[in-house]
């Protein structure tokens, strides 16, 4: 027990530091291309078309707030508009089925919205360009009570401010 | 006294809401007390506008303890001052019988009442209650409490009260959310605070003055207390993140919640005078939905720390935990039973959500509803039933049943969909 | 454990690649990629440790009740084959006591059950066993003053053994065939009132009963001989109780 707990620690502290460290890293990075460079307009104005095209529903599976796969292109686009224009800003809306309790799907929906930032964020977003919120399972997209429905409530909804 | 506290209360009335709860018994109970509750003699001019009878004998029958005698049967109509023929009520097999009046006087009114034993032949005890058009309700939840009392030597709960949310959906984005207050049986609702934004977790000061629930005001959520008596509102928590599933401790004086400020939901004690926060879990999995212990050392609480929502139980002086539910992989919105002896939860067998309960001690579980998508369990203060949130295909329902799942009760929505119920605690 | 060790091993691994990223020319897009594939490891990770705690928590659970259950079952096993043991020998032993002691039923059984029995005595059997064992053969070989020390030892020595109640029981009849009937009379009656579901209670109360009697309590001895009637009229001790109370009559 005592073993998985220090493993555990020592595993997940090393990637953390490393993930912090790089994240700065990148930050300056960005900061320092869209100053010195400089983004045209033209440019922004291409990835802002991009970004509007992409999807802005981002499903997942029950109890669970990782990312499927098939959203990562999606949120790229929104990545690459929202570290280019520092003006953007969206709002995630994290929601969930009403299978399970509903206190428990707040904060299930919150994870996933989170999850959907985190990302984002790693993709050179500024934190203070994103805004999270959870409805948890009080704003279901579909009233059917079936695996389709359900599948459909599991979202984050990605919307700009 | 009890009476004293209900008129007061009365005048909380905001915004009458329309009758929203109709009581609907699915399920019987074996051996049933049969109790004939004759129609309360009026005794001057002018109609009433609550059949006390009516509503005494649907109390006593929501408890499935007891069941009614019809009143066509009854062979005559006595009032408390008439002598009563224990062999007429004997021959259509009454065990006990009540009868009543009520008549208007220069303070308001006055009703009368006795309960008698048929086959002892005697008067168990008559009172006089005065009192006023208003308070009649109460008066009545008042009797059944006497009676239910006085016939299985459990307090009663029809002078308790409930807090539920209703939720009226015009579209994804346009819905009203109600916190709803009523009497124990779903009568007298008043909306107590509404929003176009989810109102959730309602839960009751273990005095019954105040209640916590989550709603949004602005566009972030926060934890906010309400005094039923005056409506004032206390924030005590808006965080950014979540601000979610408060419960009192048993002496009032703090909230145990579940709040994401510092990036993953956790399990925090308010202390609501000082607003001191004291963290009480620290794991990356959701923690949520505490509940506190009656003797306020414990504290239930859920958790993903195991990949699936399991409950843990949280040692409030050593902050230590130690995990409580081992059958299904989910269990989540645990609380204690009044007597602190067993926990009711919501569990999952095969796909579907019931309500179980299990004693702490011997491990032994119990499931209590056959629904689907049952959740928030909230006990009765006497202990004897639970309510819960259940829906048929379109809407929200609130159910009752004994804590030994033999006897159920519907509580089915006219209108609008209901859900989140919170039984109060008892107010004498 | 060894899937710790693993989990352990694959986050440093991830670390190390990034590093060696790190020391190449800054490359903003390869960076977010490997933080991209980092995170969701990352997620991967917890999810994988929540899964281990989770089955951990169930494994030691039950583990636990596992224990518990063993622990239950060997018990019962073990007082299963210890009445086997001692019907078998009381059924020898009560033969040459017969005019003190009452086991008739006991010995019915004991002539039925005497193979199992025997082949039963031939398995391990816990200390307080063996120690009763020796004490119940002095009483078999009618050492009475030895057995009565000896009884008393292990009642002394193993207060929570399964064997205590018989313990107490022979010793009652050891004092009564010795002639002490006062302390015969206090041992039987602390039985009736410590154990009154002991499976040799009846037998006790007619033994009481008559000692009673014999020693001027009439009252209470008739009073407790009753009992046996009325506790299981269809018993021998019944009939045996129905008798002595005739006697007195």
């Amino acid at each position: 027990m005592n073993i998985l707990k220090q493993a555990k620690a020592v595993g997940i502290a090393a990637v953390l530091a490393v993930l912090a460290g790089c994240a700065g890293q990148v930050n300056e990075q960005a900061g320092g291309a869209s100053s010195t460079s400089g983004a045209t307009a033209a440019n922004v104005a291409q990835l802002k078309s991009e970004a509007m095209a992409a999807d802005t529903l981002f499903f997942f599976e029950f109890d669970k707030s990782d990312l499927k796969q098939e959203a990562l292109d999606d949120l790229d686009a929104h990545a690459k508009y929202l570290s280019a224009d520092r003006t953007s800003k969206v709002r995630l809306e994290g929601h969930a089925d009403e299978r399970g309790t509903r206190a428990y799907n707040l904060a299930l929906g919150e994870r996933r919205a989170n999850s959907v930032a985190r990302y984002l964020v790693i993709q050179g977003v500024n934190r203070s360009q994103i805004e999270t919120v959870s409805y948890g399972e009080e704003r279901p997209l579909s009233l059917s009570r079936d695996d389709n429905g359900w599948s459909r409530n599991r979202r984050v909804e990605l919307i700009y401010q | 006294m009890r009476l004293l506290i209900w008129l007061a209360m009365a005048f909380v009335v905001a915004m009458p809401a329309r009758a929203e709860l109709v009581i609907e018994i699915t399920r019987g109970v074996e051996n049933p007390i049969k109790i004939a509750v004759v129609p309360f003699r009026v005794k001057s001019s002018g109609a009433f506008d609550v059949d006390l009878a009516r509503l005494i004998e649907s109390n006593l029958e929501r408890s499935g303890q007891f069941i009614r005698v019809s009143r066509d049967t009854m062979l005559s109509l006595p009032g408390p001052e008439d002598q009563i023929f224990y062999r007429d009520w004997r021959a259509i097999d009454s065990e006990y019988t009540v009868v009543g009046s009520i008549e208007r006087d220069a303070q308001g009114l006055l009703v009368r009442y006795g309960l008698h034993d048929v086959f002892g032949e005697r008067v168990l005890f008559a009172e006089r209650i005065p009192g006023s058009q208003e308070s009649l309700r109460d008066i009545g939840h008042y009797i059944s409490d006497r009676i239910y009392e006085a016939l299985t030597g459990i307090k009663g709960i029809f002078s308790t009260r409930l807090l539920y949310v209703s939720a009226e959906r015009r579209s994804e984005k346009d819905q009203t959310f109600k916190l709803i207050l009523s009497d124990a049986d779903g009568g007298r609702p008043r909306t107590i605070f509404q929003s176009s934004e989810p109102i959730l977790s309602p839960a009751w000061s273990p005095d019954g003055s105040r209640v916590a629930y989550m709603s949004f005001r602005g566009k972030r959520p926060g934890i906010y207390v309400q005094t039923l008596a005056t409506g004032e509102v206390q924030k005590v928590t808006d965080f950014k993140g979540l601000n979610s599933a408060p419960s009192f401790s048993p002496d009032g004086r703090k909230l145990v919640l579940t709040l994401s400020r510092d990036g993953n939901p956790e399990i925090y004690i308010a202390n609501l005078r000082t607003g001191e926060l004291e963290r009480m879990t620290n794991h990356f999995a959701i923690d949520t939905e505490a509940s506190w212990s009656p003797d306020g050392r414990s504290i239930l609480f859920t958790s993903s720390r195991g990949g699936k929502p399991q409950l843990y139980m949280l040692n409030v002086a050593d902050k230590t935990t130690k995990r409580v539910t081992f059958d299904g992989d989910y269990n989540s919105n645990g609380a204690f039973t009044p007597d602190g002896e067993s926990i009711v939860f919501v569990h999952r067998t095969n796909e579907r959500f019931h309500i179980a309960r299990m004693n702490l001690k011997t491990r032994e579980l119990r499931i209590l509803t056959e629904t689907d998508l049952d959740e928030s369990p909230s006990v009765a203060p006497n202990g004897t039933m639970l309510i819960y949130a259940t829906s048929d295909e379109e809407k929200g329902l609130l159910g009752l049943v004994s804590m030994d799942g033999r006897v159920r009760v519907r509580l089915p929505s006219i209108s609008e969909s209901v859900r989140e119920p919170a039984w109060s605690p008892f107010f004498n | 454990m060894r899937l710790v060790q693993t989990t352990g091993a694959a986050v440093v691994m991830t670390a190390a690649s990034l590093f060696s990223h790190a020391a190449e020319p800054i490359n903003a897009e390869s960076l977010r990629q490997s933080q991209g594939e980092l995170l969701l490891q990352i997620e991967q990770l917890r999810q994988e440790t929540q899964a281990l705690r989770g089955l951990m928590e169930e494994l030691s659970y039950q583990l636990g009740q596992m224990s518990t259950d063993q622990k239950t079952r060997y018990l019962d096993l073990d007082q299963r084959l210890g009445e086997l043991v001692r019907i078998q020998r009381d059924a020898v032993a009560t033969a040459p006591s017969q005019g003190s002691s009452v086991a008739p039923t006991d010995s019915a059984v004991g002539d039925e059950l005497g193979e199992t029995a025997a082949q039963a005595s031939a398995s391990p059997s816990a200390s307080d066993q063996d120690v009763y064992n020796e004490a119940f053969q002095l009483i078999r070989e009618r050492k009475f003053e030895d057995a009565l020390v000896a009884m008393e030892s292990f009642i002394e020595a193993y207060p929570d053994s399964e064997l205590i109640l018989d313990a107490r029981f022979w010793r009652g009849q050891v004092f009564d065939v010795l002639g002490r009937d006062e302390e015969a009379i206090e041992a039987f009656k602390s039985l009736t009132l410590v154990a009154p579901d002991y499976r040799r209670i009846l037998q006790v109360k007619v033994k009481l009963g008559k000692l009673l009697i014999k020693n001027q309590d009439v009252m209470n001895g008739r009073k407790i001989l009753q009992e046996v009637i009325t506790q299981a009229p269809e018993s021998v001790e019944a009939g045996l109780a129905s008798r002595e109370l005739e006697k007195t009559n």
